[in-house]
């Protein structure tokens, strides 16, 4: 059985349905607790819950997300709230060198079951300080997952796998698509990491992305059919740490030509390591560079027209596919 | 008459004076035209009787192997007609299907083939990944696909394409991309200047050498041996030879030593091939002759069994044979190991470059006399020469081509050990 929900729903019933079932889940963060989370998030489940599973905490993420990493390190399972991904730098001494390593200089004995969730990227006008696209940075770093679920059903597929995941997760969320609905399967519908979904089967272009660029490939493929007939391919990575590599050069080899799509400025990013094992996995079977779109080079502003020409757009994927099919551009 | 291919590298000659002309009778046996190839000039003979009815080359012509020179008709035969278009695209195989085929063609037919199309390109061209992938699996020969990629890139539809319109047409066996000379200046067109085209000999020996330059690592290894006493010995052995006109050189003392110290070192009497590198027991030993129009490398089979005597002779032979553009295509070709001599041109030290795909040449200097020490620390005179082998760092390496080099040294300061 499936029902409408938004990504918003579906997030919050994930954690519904493991707070419900595993009493060491807990929510840290600001503002989610009596307030409902500034994303509305976490609303009501203060009023479920009670304040020792609920915890509101102070602007001061280094220091939660400290607490965070100790209670996980005692067997806890705490879900941290980063109110947009922006603010995890004030916490990245944490993350990084204790909720990524511990696990590692303890030889196994300490796991982190931790999750840090909330709001990636931009698209919702809140300009350079609230508008960051954060995979690549974390992607980085041994010992942490990461992921960027884009449909609702998604979110709480994953969401379930991360919760119940023994080391550190980042849970990049589509923050622009809260409100977006799309069909949730009712239950446990945990979907794995590490294994990327093909969101829309094609045979002359593999168009790769993950968050909402997903999106706006689908988009992009259908103008492509309508005005190219062109059949696109879209792959939605869903996971970058683990990686799906297969599915990309699985695709590749059959259409012969990729276009990497990220919302993220374009250097050292996550379109270059597609590009990068593209070429070493499926190098034999191209017929074009790979395209890679990105974001603009520049802090995000925050004017709408100006934002929107900062991000990667339909036109601009649509026009790299075509550049890849040695196709005018339009 | 089809152009023969008168050595394994041969691609094309030249032809350059007809002995005949068109219409003259001549017989098997008789030369009909002079023949240069990258080597050598030779005459060609014919090899029937009877009329020279058609000459299908004019003197100077360029002729790729395998393409026909002239008719010579039998009794009563008429020359065949040799199909619209431009006559160099025809090939003796492609006219042996219409029956056209002159009777009289070369005894050596198991190594004609079809002339290198003219279509030949430079062996550049951009083609994607999938292409390249696609021409291995269809051998297919991608020069002859136009691609409309950016940049004339040929991409998989232009493969595709190629396919449909029939793989056997396309499916020619894929010709060895060649490497790209780098283009050359304009001349300045100064007063005083004048222009002078490099012969055949002059651009085959420059392509080998630059294609040797650029793609063999070469390492040098110096080395200065006292030859005083072989001097000596070699004064003493020609006064006591001189009745039976034997007149060795130091050049034969020379071969023999780098000959001889090749058994103890058989890694440098070796080839570069495509399959792996081909060491050699035997050591056919090449030596560099000075021509007026370039050079060439005769080569002295089985020298390191060969006694000084019997190197002296074969060297002299094959030099003035060689002067006299005389040689057998099988006499300058299958060297394993080349000595170049410059000695009598009074040169104090030079490094050869590698004669492919040979591993190794040595490069022979003059004996200067200059002071050196005895044991007792004497500044006395020594006759040094100097010697630097150039060799392939893939086959060999710097130790190796040292203790060889040591071993020569040592062979040419016991000069008794190279008559023996």
């Amino acid at each position: 059985m499936a029902e409408t929900k938004t990504y918003r729903e579906a997030l919050r019933e994930a954690m519904v349905h493991e707070m419900d079932r595993d009493e060491s889940v807990i929510l840290m963060g600001e503002d989610i607790g009596v307030y409902g989370g500034t994303h509305l998030i976490t609303d009501g489940l203060y009023d479920k819950y009670g304040p020792r599973r609920v915890i509101d905490t102070p602007i001061s993420e280094n220091g939660f997300t400290g607490a965070a990493v100790g209670m996980a390190m005692m067997g806890m399972r705490p879900i941290v709230e980063m109110m947009t991904w922006n603010f995890s730098f004030l916490a990245a001494d944490q993350i990084i060198q204790n909720a990524a390593k511990v696990r590692y200089f303890s030889g196994g004995q300490v796991k982190v079951p931790l999750v840090i969730r909330g709001p990636n990227g931009g698209g919702v006008q809140l300009s350079a300080q609230h508008t960051h696209s954060l995979e690549s940075f974390y992607g980085h770093f041994p010992g942490l997952k990461v992921v960027a679920p884009v449909t609702p059903n998604d979110a709480k597929g994953m969401m379930l796998t991360a919760i119940r995941d023994d080391n550190c997760v980042i849970f990049l969320e589509a923050g622009a698509l809260y409100g977006t609905k799309g069909e949730v399967e009712e239950g446990d519908n945990a979907v794995p990491f590490g294994k990327a979904r093909i969101a829309r089967e094609g045979s002359d272009v593999t168009l790769i992305a993950y968050g909402r660029q997903v999106n706006l490939c689908l988009r992009a493929a259908e103008t492509l059919e309508e005005e190219d007939g062109v059949d696109a391919e879209v792959i939605d990575l869903r996971s970058l740490r683990p990686f799906d590599e297969d599915a990309i050069v699985e695709s590749v080899k059959k259409t012969h030509r990729a276009v990497a799509v990220e919302e993220q400025w374009r250097w050292f990013g996550v379109a270059s390591e597609v590009a990068a094992i593209i070429q070493e996995k499926a190098f034999d079977y191209l017929d074009a560079p790979v395209e890679r779109v990105s974001g603009a080079e520049t802090p995000a502003p925050y004017a709408r027209n100006l934002e929107l020409l900062a991000f990667p757009s339909e036109k601009a994927v649509a026009n790299a596919a075509r550049r890849a099919l040695y196709m005018e551009e339009k | 008459m089809i152009m023969p291919k008168m050595g394994d590298a041969m691609e094309e000659g030249t032809l350059l004076r007809w002995l005949k002309s068109q219409g003259d009778e001549v017989e098997a046996g008789e030369p009909i035209a002079e023949i240069e190839t990258d080597k050598v000039t030779m005459e060609l003979e014919a090899e029937d009787s009877g009329t020279l009815a058609e000459l299908y080359a004019e003197e100077g012509q360029d002729v790729p192997v395998g393409e026909a020179i002239a008719f010579i008709a039998g009794e009563g035969e008429e020359v065949p007609e040799r199909g619209g278009g431009e006559e160099r695209e025809e090939t003796p195989a492609e006219e042996g299907g219409s029956g056209g085929e002159p009777e009289t063609a070369t005894a050596t037919r198991e190594e004609e083939r079809p002339a290198p199309s003219t279509q030949r390109t430079d062996g550049h061209f951009r083609a994607s990944p999938i292409v390249r992938r696609l021409a291995r699996e269809n051998n297919l020969d991608l020069s002859k696909i136009k691609g409309t990629g950016p940049q004339g890139r040929i991409v998989e539809r232009d493969v595709r394409a190629a396919l449909e319109r029939g793989g056997a047409e396309a499916a020619e066996e894929r010709e060895e991309a060649a490497p790209r000379p780098a283009p050359a200046p304009e001349p300045t067109g100064e007063p005083g200047t004048e222009l002078v085209q490099p012969s055949r000999m002059q651009r085959i020996i420059g392509e080998r050498m630059q294609q040797a330059k650029r793609e063999i690592p070469h390492f040098y290894a110096t080395i200065e041996a006292d030859v005083g006493e072989l001097a000596q010995l070699r004064r003493d052995l020609n006064e006591r030879l001189a009745d039976e006109g034997i007149k060795l050189s130091v050049n034969d003392f020379v071969m023999k030593a780098c000959a001889l110290a090749l058994r103890k070192f058989p890694t440098l009497n070796a080839l570069w091939t495509s399959d792996g590198i081909e060491v050699h027991e035997r050591v056919d030993l090449a030596m560099a002759v000075a021509l007026e129009s370039g050079l060439i490398t005769p080569v002295i089979r089985d020298a390191a069994n060969k006694t000084l005597s019997a190197i002296s002779a074969e060297a002299k032979d094959l030099a003035s044979r060689a002067r006299d553009g005389k040689l057998k295509p099988e006499e300058y070709q299958g060297g394993t190991f080349t000595v170049s001599n410059m000695g009598m041109f009074g040169v104090e030290s030079f490094s050869a470059i590698i004669n492919p795909p040979q591993a190794a040449i040595v490069a022979v200097s003059s004996i200067i006399r200059r002071p050196g020490f005895d044991e007792e620390g004497n500044v006395v005179p020594v006759d040094s020469m100097k010697l630097t082998l150039s060799a392939d760092h893939r086959i060999v390496n710097g130790a190796e081509g040292a203790q060889y080099m040591a071993e020569v040294k040592r062979l040419l300061e016991n000069p008794m050990l190279l008559v023996v």
